[in-house]
């Protein structure tokens, strides 16, 4: 869990918009904090899993789920795509005991390490849980969904920043037995429901081959409570669109054809995903948490050292690579606007941003 | 947009005879009266004939009901349609004991249906063998609007539901017994490539 001391309280901003005006930045500071994904000059998959016990003061990885300044715009943003589709939020039956532990879990995290913005108070199974952020207060019985305005994991999990997947475990295999994905980088809930660890990633290329699943689930299986782990995930989008599910690909695809020289700078950002994993104390279920983060390619630029690594790592990526993120299209134009930042020069290693 | 060897792509061992279970349901549709058949013959002589069940239906295909028919096999209950052999199921699996195999032979949108029924009253996959045979064709559901189109035989085709060109993906949900169709054309409206024969 992350300290206190180390984490950054973040000076959330008023609503900005993932869609149709696209009004979201990053400040200076979100800029400078944004968990950059390339330790080395490529990129190819890996079994790249660490503890998640805290990290640089100030940095997403310090506390155990990142509340950053587009807190109330991501929030919102998650309301509007439930209000259209509420089936992005379901779980499965016999989660119901996960369901609470997730709730235990964000509730005591959050509280401790924002304070000023999250407190819980238990007197017995009587709970109360405020949110200053939202406003919110509720007093619940805990275990007793009909205390609350949602299911557990729905409620909870509308409040905090990011998507979350259940896992049950059962017969050493993971399972998706349920889920809130309103901010997915192209894979669906409903679809994926039920499957186990090896028929979800079943459209990822390469990795299955090369062992990456195997220990990957390996590794899962044996996760304990409170040793929770994490690794990053990225692509690339078009816009600061949080939303692109499989569901609404025949609106947002078209996007990917508008990208030109002149505009690639503002329209291609960097999407990275901070993924962590808990084991559930009482339901021995698994959840991941997947906090997603954007950033565009002029926004990004402005950290020498990020832009010369992503020009890089963007120009040798595998053609099977950038064809399953997504992106293979608008590649070049991607390349030849950082290539005037990269002047060849060795860089230091790791992803921080000097 | 082809995707090799993923996954969660099911595939279809054929049947097996299970001479150690207490209990045989063999369910067949078209084509798999003869799989069904040759389950029966493993069968027959080691397992106690009232622990065998045969369910078939001739469904969209050709009615090979006679194979079944014939005296050495229990009498089989012969339905007109998938639904009527899943009532049918329903029935036997509802007083089944433990220790009870399915052997479901049929196209692969039979298939699914008939695990998909099974697992609700508790059948385990791992206790249902499959084996895929007559119409080609698959279930395919629209990620767009979710309707889902019975048996798609080519690689894109137009949903019945929301009229959107779809490119049918291998990525496979057992839970809803069909594949993914993905809008083809979202990244240019109209260019839909011509449909080629989908591999099985
Ligand atoms: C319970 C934990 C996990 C869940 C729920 C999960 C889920 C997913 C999903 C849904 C996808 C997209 C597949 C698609 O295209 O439809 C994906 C991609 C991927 N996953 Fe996982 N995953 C988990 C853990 C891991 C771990 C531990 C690794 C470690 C190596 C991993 C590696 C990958 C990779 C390499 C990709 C491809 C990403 C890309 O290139 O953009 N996953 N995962």
């Amino acid at each position: 869990m992350g300290n206190e001391a180390s984490v950054a309280v973040p000076e959330v901003k008023p609503v900005e918009t993932f869609r149709d005006d696209f009004t979201f930045a990053n400040s200076p500071k979100a800029i400078r904090r944004f968990p950059f994904p390339f330790t080395e000059d490529s990129y190819m998959y890996s079994v790249n899993i660490e503890p998640h016990n805290g990290g640089p003061a100030g940095s997403p990885y310090a506390p155990a789920f990142d509340i950053d300044e587009h807190y109330l715009s991501e929030v919102e943003e998650r309301r509007k795509v439930l209000a259209e589709d509420p089936s992005r939020c379901t779980v499965l039956e016999h989660m119901m005991p996960a369901q609470w532990d997730t709730l235990e879990l964000l509730m005591e995290s959050l509280s401790t390490d924002y304070p000023d913005y999250f407190v819980l108070t238990r007197d017995g199974d009587q709970w109360t849980w405020e949110n200053r952020l939202l406003g919110i207060k509720d007093t619940f019985t805990f275990g007793d969904p009909d205390t609350l305005p949602y299911e557990p994991f729905e409620y909870i999990t509308r409040q905090v920043q990011g998507d979350f997947t259940l896992h049950d475990q059962r017969d050493n295999m993971l399972y998706m037995d349920g889920g809130m994905l309103t901010c997915q980088a192209d894979w669906s809930l409903q679809f994926d429901l039920g499957m186990n660890f090896y028929e979800w990633h079943g459209p990822v290329p390469r990795a299955h081959e090369m062992g990456v699943f195997e220990r990957a689930l390996k590794y899962l299986l044996n996760l304990r409570v409170g040793e929770p782990v994490r690794r990053l995930n990225w692509t690339m989008t078009v816009h600061p669109r949080m939303d692109t599910s499989p569901e609404n690909y025949h609106k947002w695809g078209i996007d990917r054809a508008t990208v030109t020289p002149e505009n690639v700078g503002d329209y291609a950002h960097l999407r990275v995903e901070l993924q962590s994993l808990y084991r559930l104390p009482r339901s021995n279920a698994v959840l991941f948490s997947i906090r997603c983060y954007l950033i565009s390619l002029n926004e990004l630029v402005t950290i020498p050292k990020w832009a010369k690594r992503m020009h890089r790592v963007i120009k040798t990526l595998p053609e099977d690579l950038a064809d399953y993120k997504g992106f293979i299209g608008y590649r070049p134009m991607v390349v030849d606007y950082l290539a005037p930042f990269d002047d060849g020069a060795e860089l230091t290693p790791g992803a921080a941003p000097e | 947009m082809s995707e090799p060897g993923i996954k969660s792509k099911p595939n279809y061992p054929g049947l097996e005879p299970d001479t150690s279970a207490r209990q045989h349901l063999l369910i067949g549709e078209a084509d798999g009266a003869g799989s069904l058949a040759r389950t029966l013959d493993g069968l027959i002589g080691t397992a106690n004939e009232d622990t065998i069940t045969v369910l078939y239906t001739p469904g969209d295909g050709s009615d090979h009901s006679s194979t079944l028919t014939a005296a050495r096999y229990p009498t089989p209950t012969i339905s007109a349609q998938l639904e009527d052999v899943i009532t049918a199921m329903q029935g036997v699996l509802r007083d089944a004991r433990m220790g009870t195999r399915m052997y479901v032979a049929g196209s692969e949108p039979f298939i699914w249906a008939v695990i998909r029924a099974a697992r609700e009253l508790g059948m385990a996959e791992a206790a249902i063998q499959r084996e895929r045979c007559g119409l080609m064709g698959r279930s395919v559901i629209c990620v767009h609007c979710k309707t889902t189109a019975w048996r798609v035989s080519t690689t894109i085709y137009q949903c019945p539901g929301c009229e959107l060109h779809l490119f049918v993906r291998d990525h496979f949900s057992r839970r809803w017994g069909v594949y993914q169709g993905v809008c083809v054309d979202a990244e240019a409206p109209g260019e839909v490539p011509e449909p080629e024969e989908l591999e099985p």
